[in-house]
């Protein structure tokens, strides 16, 4: 069995290696492991992990999802609830950690 | 010149997607909106517990075991990616082995959380009467004796977070069942390119939240620092 080594999508305009994307998600969850691991102090080692999701959860979303081939559409549509998500949480906080603080 | 071949593209109302991959796209809109209100109560609720009261989650959890877990998944959406490729390429039956694998490692995410995970919690006995203080639902008695999902407010969000997100990777596997039968038996052309190409992205939206999920519960330290 062959594995075809790019990918693209159904216009067939995008092309990625599926395969090279893998080994950079798998090396930057080394990272974040690693950051645990050797026991960075918790403030910079938070940091570097957050740091890390997001490049990852990028990386999927304009490879695999194929939003980097997308036009401008998928900003109306991905942009909002992100926002939205992250609102809320800053929302909450005066009512929830302050408030047991 | 000729005109008859610089026809103008005719406008159009919307997008220009299909209806069904923007169908799916605001499907995953709402689902950012589920999760993101769920991982925001973890996060809220981590910096809210006073010093001491919020478990390390690191010695709780077995991050090797979480590792293990975002391979398998990032390996899955992989194999769902090449998937489409050979459909759109008319590779049917190839295509139907990479879903199959794609299934076979979502079987295996699922069976390391319950066995390594869900079991070992849910089966602990119960705590002693007197050293579960209900009073406080941030982190009553020992740690180790409330890993159910009411037995403290950390056990609950990890077993609701982590909870959700397993039915989520079940409900993929069910989808994806359907193209794997049919083009492993050679019935799935190009033509049903776009069909495998909305569930890849709800795959991947699922190794998605999987990519939060995993430092947040298995990695980051709790407020005030912890140890090793």
């Amino acid at each position: 069995m062959t594995a075809p080594t790019s990918a693209h999508d159904a216009h067939g305009k995008a092309h990625f290696n599926p395969w090279t994307v893998l080994v950079a998600l798998v090396v930057l969850t080394g990272i974040s492991y690693l950051s645990e691991v050797v026991a960075i102090a918790p403030p910079f080692a938070n940091l570097i992990i957050y740091g890390v999701a997001i490049s990852k959860a990028l990386c999927v979303l304009a490879f695999f999802m194929h939003l980097k081939y997308e036009s401008g559409w998928k900003w109306v549509l991905v942009v909002p609830p992100v926002v939205m998500a992250i609102l809320m949480v800053f929302a909450l906080v005066p009512d929830i950690v302050f408030h047991t603080h | 010149m000729d005109h008859a071949a610089a026809a103008p593209t005719p406008l159009t109302m919307g997008p220009p997607i299909s209806p069904g991959k923007f169908a799916m796209w605001l499907f995953l809109a709402t689902e950012v909106m589920f999760f993101g209100a769920f991982i925001g109560c973890y996060l809220l609720f981590r910096d809210a517990a006073p010093p001491g009261h919020w478990p390390d989650s690191r010695h709780i959890l077995n991050p090797n075991i979480g590792a293990l877990n975002t391979s398998v998944l990032l390996l899955s959406s992989v194999f769902i990616v090449i998937a489409l490729q050979l459909v759109q390429q008319g590779e049917a039956r190839k295509a139907g082995k990479y879903v199959l694998m794609t299934i076979a490692l979502g079987l295996v995410f699922l069976l390391v959380k319950l066995v390594f995970e869900y079991v070992p919690k849910l089966t602990l006995p119960p705590a002693v009467n007197g050293v579960v203080d209900k009073s406080h639902y941030f982190l009553p008695g020992r740690v180790d004796e409330t890993l159910n999902p009411g037995g403290n407010l950390w056990a609950s969000l990890y077993f609701m977070l982590t909870g959700f997100h397993a039915v989520h990777v079940i409900g993929g596997l069910v989808m994806l069942s359907f193209p794997a039968v049919k083009a492993l038996r050679n019935r799935y052309g190009p033509e049903k390119a776009g069909q495998l190409e909305l569930m890849g992205l709800y795959w991947h939206f699922v190794d998605l939240v999987w990519i939060f999920l995993f430092p947040m519960l298995y990695l980051m330290a709790p407020p005030g620092g912890g140890h090793h």
